[in-house]
Order: structure tokens, then C-alpha cells, then sequence
């Protein structure tokens, strides 16, 4: 097992931004990493229920992250956060707000917290971060606008080919209820477009 | 430069976007407002392409446009901009790479704009530029959110409400193909959706 420097050390590089010149701004954060916050299977992330801006690093399991879906009039899946994620609460951090989404664990999870006081004063320092940080809310939008692609395919089927063909990371791990939500459609929905065409998940 | 009033009328769509935390703020923000070219554009007309293209901050004076990204040899409507709305490329202003989105004129429009090179130069405080493209990515980033929850609605009608309560000016901006596009909808089943809010005959 990584140990936490080492675990968002390699999140770093993978970014298609990161070139050796990020080394000493990534070599700062690192440093500055929290301990690690371990959770049970089907816990609240009572961290992030509060007001807070901080960075948060997924180290292992998966997040379902959850919002007041007030059309269904109860609490919905948003998205699935699968491991060597980052994520945040971002009604806080982009406007100030109580966060209006929450977290759950999907499975037993281990996360590490940076804070953003931290980001800031490494910032000022390296403003190198500011990339690394453009960088990663570039692939959260690139998810984002992907996604929205299958949400908009009419065939449901289409949509867990999609789930299944573009984010494996994810479908090989939800269950049917999950998926369901993923992807938009209800449950008796996505049993239908099972035996319809004689495709199951696994 | 332009008129007082039309600066006016971005200076108060940037002051809906921009929180002010400091006095000399509002200044540079009505400097800003000025460097904004108008001009009339007509149905059908580009904002923008994709690729390379122009790397303008778009303000829509009035009309609507849409956005559509080009995926598996197909297009989808991504995202309407309406009056009193910024509309940008994310990839071109904020990320500096070829944009894989086009923006569209839905409706004859007066759209007035600015280069980022502005946003950047000497002419503004280098603060307030480089704060208000914070905001518009954090601003991309809520609407695609907000997006998200409309698109995880699992019913036509569902999908229609919760566009309507993001946007409940949508049916008056927006023509009924390009909605049920958005919605990811056949046209059928958007009227039936309508129908059931005795908004179609």
C-alpha cells in the first residue's frame, strides 16, 4: 500500500499538465497532507457536511456523492467517486455556501484531507498550484460534459454501454440500484432494457 | 468604447456574477465594461467555433445561443445562453486549448464581447481579470451541475421541470427542437411533457 505522499504524488503526475517543473509546488502539498480518515461501508462523510473549502484526496473505495433531489422529493445520487480522486464541496469553495451536496460511503473508504489555508499559502508561494488546479477542474468538466453526452441517449441500453465502455472504473463496482441512478433511469427501467435485450450487467 | 448605457447594462451583468471585495473593484469592472464590442448577429450565426477560435468573453444583450459538442460523428446541445448571460468557450478562455464546443445564434441577437487578452492586459488590474475567470470556471463548473440534475430526472416531464425551475423563463428563450434536444427528448414526448403543464394545445 502507497503511503499518503505517495498515493497523491502519483495523482499529480498523472495529469496531463504535470511536467517535471511541477515537482518542488507538488513536493509543498504533499508535505502539507493531513493524516488519513478511514471509514466503514454505509457512513456519512460528516467532514464535508460542514462548512469547509478544503481539498480531498480519495485514496480507496468510492464515494456516492448525494443531493436533495427536489422533483423525486428525496435524496438522489449526483456521482460515483471512484479511488485516487479529488473532490470538494463546491457550493462552499466556489460560492461561500453551505455545501448542498453530502457524501456516503459506497464501500469502506480511506481519504486525506488538504487544507485550503494550505493551498493558499503554497499558492502564493508556487503559483505553479494554480495549474495543477486548472488542470484537475479540466478533467472533472471533461467527465461532466461526457457524461451529459449519455444522459441525453434516448435507448437506456446505450447508456449502461456507455457506463460500461467509458467508465469501467466504475461499473465493474455498482450494484443494479446504483447504476440506475448513474445513468438516469429508474430501476424497473433498467431491469426492462436487461431482459430486452437479453444483456446483463455482468 | 461604448455608450454608458450599454456598459452600463455589462457592468451590471458583471456585478450579477462578480462578488466586489475591495472599492477599486467596481472601477475596473466599468473599464472592463467598456472594452465590450457590440454588434447584431443573425440566426444561425457562430460565436464561436471549434478548434482554435476566437478567445472572447460574450455577453448576450439580447436573443439566445446554444452550445453543441460534437461526439460520435453526432451533435448535442449542451447548453442555451440567454439575455443578460456570459457565454464563453471553457476550453479557449479558460483552459487555452482548441475548443471542442461551437456556440450557435438561436435567435436573432446583439451580443457584445471582449478578447481575454483583455482580461489580462495592463488595461485592468491583473487581480480582477484573473479573479473574474476564477468565477466564470466556477460558474461552467455549477452549470454543468446544474445541468446534471436535470438530465438525471428519469421521466420527460421530470427532465422539463427541472430545466423550467433552473431557467423558468425556458420556453419563452428557447425553440421547442433545440428544448428537446437539450432534454435529450423526441419532439413528442417533449409536447407531451408540455401538454402536462398545459403549455401546448
Amino acid at each position: 500500500m502507497k503511503s499518503n505522499q505517495d498515493a497523491m504524488r502519483a495523482y499529480f503526475e498523472a495529469l496531463p499538465v504535470y511536467t517535471p517543473a511541477f515537482k518542488s509546488t507538488v513536493d509543498s502539498v504533499v508535505a502539507a497532507l493531513g493524516e488519513s480518515v478511514k471509514k466503514k461501508k454505509g457512513q456519512v462523510v460528516e467532514e464535508l457536511t460542514l462548512h469547509n473549502k478544503d481539498f480531498w484526496f480519495l485514496k480507496s473505495g468510492f464515494l456516492k456523492e448525494m443531493y436533495k433531489n427536489p422533483i423525486e422529493k428525496e435524496d438522489s445520487l449526483f456521482s460515483l467517486i471512484p479511488p485516487l480522486s479529488i473532490f470538494v464541496n463546491e457550493d462552499t469553495l466556489f460560492n461561500d455556501q453551505h455545501p448542498q451536496h453530502y457524501y456516503t460511503t459506497y464501500s469502506d473508504v480511506e481519504f486525506i484531507r488538504f487544507k485550503y489555508e494550505d493551498f493558499e499559502r503554497i499558492n502564493a508561494k508556487h503559483p505553479l498550484l494554480q495549474l495543477l488546479y486548472l488542470s484537475g477542474t479540466a478533467e472533472i468538466q471533461k467527465n461532466r460534459r461526457a457524461r451529459l453526452i449519455m444522459l441525453r441517449m434516448r435507448r437506456t441500453i446505450d447508456r449502461v454501454e456507455w457506463v460500461k465502455t467509458n467508465r469501467p472504473d466504475l461499473y465493474k463496482h455498482m450494484d443494479r440500484v446504483t447504476l440506475a441512478q448513474y445513468i438516469g433511469v429508474s430501476r424497473a427501467g433498467l431491469y426492462r432494457a436487461f431482459e430486452k435485450s437479453n444483456k446483463f450487467q455482468f | 468604447m461604448v455608450s454608458t448605457n450599454k456598459s452600463e447594462l455589462i457592468l451590471k451583468g458583471l456585478l450579477s456574477i462578480y462578488p466586489i471585495s475591495h472599492d477599486f473593484e467596481r472601477q475596473e469592472l466599468l473599464t472592463l465594461s467598456n472594452e465590450f464590442q457590440w454588434r447584431q448577429i443573425h440566426r444561425g450565426d457562430l460565436l464561436w467555433a471549434e478548434g482554435l477560435d476566437k478567445d472572447h468573453l460574450y455577453f448576450i444583450v439580447n436573443g439566445s445561443c446554444a452550445e453543441y459538442l460534437q461526439h460520435d460523428s453526432q451533435e448535442s446541445l449542451i447548453r442555451f445562453y440567454h439575455e443578460g448571460k456570459f457565454a464563453f468557450s471553457e476550453d479557449i478562455l479558460i483552459y487555452g486549448v482548441p475548443s471542442e464546443t461551437r456556440c450557435v445564434a438561436l435567435t436573432d441577437a446583439v451580443i457584445a464581447s471582449c478578447p481575454k487578452q483583455v482580461l489580462l492586459d495592463d488595461t485592468l488590474d491583473k487581480v480582477v481579470g484573473a479573479k473574474l475567470l476564477s468565477i466564470l470556471l466556477n460558474f461552467s463548473m455549477t452549470e454543468y451541475r446544474n445541468t446534471t440534475y436535470e438530465m438525471l430526472q428519469a421521466s420527460g416531464k421530470a427532465r422539463l421541470q427541472a430545466a423550467i425551475s433552473q431557467s423558468p423563463n425556458l420556453l419563452n428563450i428557447i425553440p421547442r427542437k433545440e428544448l428537446a434536444d437539450y432534454l435529450g427528448l423526441s419532439r413528442a414526448s417533449l409536447f407531451r411533457a408540455l401538454k402536462s403543464f398545459g403549455h401546448e394545445e
